[in-house]
């Protein structure tokens, strides 16, 4: 190549650079800043991944005793009052009442609802005073010198009251931590005394009320996001991701859960395994559609009472049985998605319509039911708290 | 006789029954100072009274029963326990021995904000839905009964109260209903 050939080749080259150069350079820096930022993203997405699962491990952690509850200043609390906070100022001592009680947080704070409405002026006609109704002779074993009237010294007692009465029934509890807590709820509402002459909840009503009033509330009102804890269900593990759907829309609640087994009553007197939803006012005629609350298979029917059984298809697999309805639209094997109708509200029992007012009678059963379910097989476990937890109770 | 009771506002009877009794503006035109505790009647006479029941009707006996053992006083009651105690008559005698007051009140937190306006509960009952009433035989039934209460307070003001759900089991013996077992089977407390 000749100089002169040269020459216009490195002009040209010298005229392209002068062209494109700025425009090179231009996407270079554009290019390094995006690289930049992408680093950036990243490194913010893994530290913010990080944190949530930090966080999310503590929440696992702490739900295998005491959960996380609400105060009045954090999360939890809905607008429509589904839930009940912890009032702020207090929240730190619930905390430590906890810990110095080895009793979940939100049982310690449905207690302190339930004795005094978190009242630390609060009186009774026996004698009780203070946020957690101390008689004066038991403050003056637990509170330590301070004042009966002073929220956070009730508080402080009722940790240190809880963890003695623990002690003091954790025999006839055994191994089982759940019973443990029923019985020192026991032994504080009834003495444990009572406790012991009885091995095991008292079978007085007031007493049995306190004892489920408190385990429920724990749940439902302080620990929304929680698994069950203390004897609200006899189911203790995870109920699985998601919210369920009210299976009987517009229905009110009308009957609850409960064996029949407290002593004294008559032994033909009925055992209740499920619970009874009804459309007001539907009387005897037909009622709402049944819903599925949740994915599930249909795995039966009982066709007197107007049964249809299912079991649930994602974890931990209940079984389900809708009683009293007046028809169905479902065959056997069928996988209903949440929502399906599965039939119509009832009054279907004994083998003909009649038997009973429309209502839905739902019971849920253990994994470990026999296939298909069927009513009344000791295997039903408390649908209520099970519902209210996956936001599924009615209104 | 099998009636169905629905949805009697019991302050009415209660209103009723003193005035049959003649418990009436006599007694407190003739007494204007305040009756000392142990003068005082439980709800000032607000409570149905056991005698009301119509003890051939277990109906009248599961309603008369369910509203009694929610009729609390908070000036005088220590528990929920003491309204049960007031409905013993109507019970069995074995059941009625059943009825135990436990150390503290299960509802402490309502009586105690009853307290404060020194309230009584008015209690008004009805049937519960579903099947949960059963004619078990000819001398064995139960019956379900929902009742729902607020507190009235001696100085004008309402205290908010709940709810609850009982099943009362009875049997007929000599030609009349008694209790023989009741099951609260939920309770739930209004919001404050």
């Amino acid at each position: 190549m000749s100089m002169a050939g040269k020459a216009a080749k490195f002009g040209i080259k010298a005229a392209l650079l002068k062209l494109f150069g700025p425009i090179l350079a231009f996407f270079g820096v554009a290019l390094l800043l995006l690289a930049f930022m992408l680093f950036l993203l990243i490194n913010a997405g893994l530290s913010g991944g990080a944190e949530q699962a930090e966080s999310e491990s503590q929440r696992v952690e702490t739900a295998g005793n005491s959960c996380s509850i609400t105060s009045e200043e954090g999360e939890g609390g809905d607008a429509e009052g589904k839930s009940t906070s912890v009032p702020a100022e207090y929240a730190e001592d619930v905390k430590k009442a906890s810990e110095e009680a080895g009793i979940p947080e939100q049982i310690i704070a449905a207690q302190i609802q339930q004795e005094s409405q978190w009242d630390p002026t609060a009186g009774s006609h026996a004698g009780a005073q203070g946020i957690a109704q101390f008689m004066p002779a038991t403050w003056a074993t637990y509170g330590e010198g301070g004042d009966i009237h002073d929220g956070h010294d009730g508080i402080a007692a009722l940790g240190r009251y809880m963890k003695d009465l623990k002690g003091q029934v954790s025999e006839q509890a055994g191994d089982d931590s759940d019973e443990l807590i029923r019985l020192t709820l026991a032994a504080y509402n009834a003495g444990p005394g009572a406790v012991h002459q009885h091995d095991g909840v008292p079978p007085y009503d007031e007493t049995r009320h306190y004892v489920e009033t408190i385990t429920g509330n724990g749940q439902t009102k302080f620990s929304e996001d929680c698994s069950p804890k203390g004897s609200a269900t006899a189911w203790d593990g995870d109920l699985g991701d998601g919210e369920w759907t009210n299976p009987c829309p517009g229905c009110q609640f009308t009957s609850g859960y409960g064996p029949r087994n407290v002593p004294g009553l008559p032994a033909w007197a009925q055992n209740h395994v499920g619970v009874d939803l009804a459309t007001p006012g539907a009387g005897n005629s037909n009622g709402t559609d049944i819903i599925a609350p949740t994915d599930m298979t249909v795995v039966g029917f009982l066709a007197d009472d107007g049964c249809v059984m299912t079991r649930q298809k994602e974890g931990p697999g209940f079984f389900f049985a809708f009683c009293h309805m007046n028809s169905n639209e479902v065959e056997d094997g069928q996988e209903l998605k949440r929502g399906d109708i599965i039939g119509v509200e009832g009054n279907t029992a004994g083998g003909g319509g009649g038997g009973v007012a429309t209502h839905l009678h739902l019971e849920i059963y253990d994994p470990e039911s026999p296939d298909p379910p069927m009513p009344y097989n000791d295997h039903n476990i408390d649908p209520e708290p099970i519902l209210k937890e996956k936001g599924a109770w009615p209104e | 006789m099998m009636t169905t009771t629905k949805k009697m506002i019991v302050p009415v009877i209660g209103l009723a029954v003193l005035a049959i009794t003649g418990c009436g503006s006599s007694e407190e035109e003739a007494s204007e100072a305040s009756p000392s505790p142990s003068e005082m009647q439980v709800a000032d006479g607000h409570c149905m009274d056991v005698d009301a029941a119509h003890r051939d009707d277990p109906d009248s006996v599961g309603y008369t029963a369910a509203s009694v053992m929610h009729c609390w006083d908070s000036t005088m009651d220590a528990t929920m326990t003491d309204a049960a105690l007031r409905a013993a008559p109507l019970m069995s005698e074995e059941w009625a021995a059943q009825q135990t007051q436990p150390e503290r009140n299960a509802i402490q937190g309502q009586f105690s904000a009853a307290a404060k306006h020194e309230a009584y509960s008015v209690p008004e009952v009805s049937r519960t839905g579903g099947d949960v009433d059963q004619n078990v035989d000819y001398d064995k039934v139960a019956r379900g009964f929902t009742i729902e209460w607020e507190w009235q307070g001696r100085d004008g003001e309402t205290v908010p109260g709940g709810s609850a759900q009982i099943m009362v089991y009875m049997e007929m013996h000599s030609g009349k209903w008694e209790v023989v077992g009741h099951h609260t089977t939920t309770v739930q407390e209004e919001d404050r």
